[in-house]
């Protein structure tokens, strides 16, 4: 099972803000939607299929861990512990955030969801000799080099960089290793707060506030 | 088994590309977010790469000249826009939020993504893409 973090499902609707009817609404998604790539796994649910409609090949600035620039993959990422799954979103959240002053303390709402994952072709990285440099918390540049090196690799589980703990995360290039629906969902919200450029975590799950700092993830 | 229709079945009929309706729900969507971002119309028109007069008549007439596909490149700059709201809402509840990351120096555009984008439309798109793609990251 894996975990992910995602923008507010329940309410994901920005664009009835500035739309007065349903076929107003929809009209404007469509023309939107109608300028992206066609989502190419039409048998996954839009949370599980969506990481992998991308356009192809990625430049520069579209590269990920395991996604270097002008790879022929797209890749889900996800957590195998809800709170790893909290420690990646908030780095790529606060990534947005950190730069920028005179941010409200708005609660954003975020929705956790949970997705089957079988591989047992997945290539493990937890104790590769060069693990410490494939999972460099800044430089991607051994990361790449071990995906061009492992092209055909249907996922690849390695060890949270952003996670205190470490635990495990997957990045999963083939999307029949995935399940076809999320299973339970779950709502959060992520506060920021400026002063200590943290990432404040709440839920009905959670017992207490998890707070991310800034400093610890980057 | 009854079909169901709504009471006003004008309302219920889908908005078709080219029409009357169209160019005004764009326009309206437009209006609404320069309304939500607090811009001027010399930096609303400035973002969407066209000229002052240009968007004052779209203003005054309250449509855009969205005609059928494909898309016009200034639509396709419109339509970006509208991505670009719908991105930086999902990421930041609020208005004033979403102002301050579009002012704020960004490392990865090394400008204020508003400075960045209303330098090209190359530099719209850009930006549009970069929000789709940290909005799938978790931003």
């Amino acid at each position: 099972m894996l975990h992910r973090i995602v923008e507010d499902q329940a309410s994901r609707t920005p664009i009835r803000t500035i739309t007065d009817t349903q076929e107003e609404y929809e009209f404007i998604e469509t023309l939107i939607e109608g300028t992206k790539p066609e989502i190419e796994f039409t048998e996954h649910h839009y949370l599980i299929r969506t990481q992998f409609r991308y356009p192809l090949p990625v430049a520069p600035e579209y590269a990920a861990r395991f996604r270097p620039p002008f790879f022929h993959r797209n890749v889900f990422y996800g957590s195998f512990e809800r709170i790893t799954a909290c420690y990646e979103s908030a780095f790529h959240w606060l990534r947005e955030r950190v730069h920028v002053s005179n941010l409200t303390q708005t609660p954003e709402p975020r929705t956790h969801f949970e997705t089957d994952f079988k591989d047992p072709y997945a290539i493990d990285i937890c104790r590769h000799k060069n693990v410490a440099q494939i999972m460099n918390k800044n430089d991607y540049s051994h990361s790449h080099s071990f995906v061009e090196e492992n092209q055909q690799a249907s996922s690849i589980i390695y060890p949270s960089c952003r996670d205190p703990q470490h635990r495990n995360c997957a990045a999963v290039f083939d999307v029949a290793t995935l399940g076809l629906q999320p299973g339970s969902m779950e709502n959060m919200f992520f506060i920021y707060n400026a002063a200590t450029k943290s990432c404040m975590i709440s839920g009905p799950s959670f017992d207490q506030t998890l707070v991310i700092p800034w400093q610890v993830m980057s | 088994m009854a079909r169901v229709t709504r009471k006003n079945s004008k309302e219920s009929e889908p908005i078709i590309h080219g029409s009357q309706k169209a160019r005004e729900t764009v326009w309206k969507s437009i209006a609404r977010i320069q309304e939500k971002w607090g811009f001027n119309a010399a930096t609303m028109a400035r973002l969407l790469h066209t000229r002052p007069p240009t968007f004052h008549s779209w203003k005054e007439r309250e449509e855009v000249p969205l005609s059928k596909l494909p898309l016009t490149p200034d639509m396709e700059v419109v339509v970006a826009t509208i991505a670009i709201y719908r991105s930086l809402s999902a990421m930041f509840s609020n208005p004033q939020d979403q102002v301050a990351w579009l002012n704020a120096k960004h490392p990865a555009f090394e400008a204020a993504p508003i400075d960045f984008a209303t330098k090209s439309s190359a530099n719209l798109f850009q930006i549009r893409s970069y929000l789709e793609y940290v909005r799938g990251r978790g931003a």
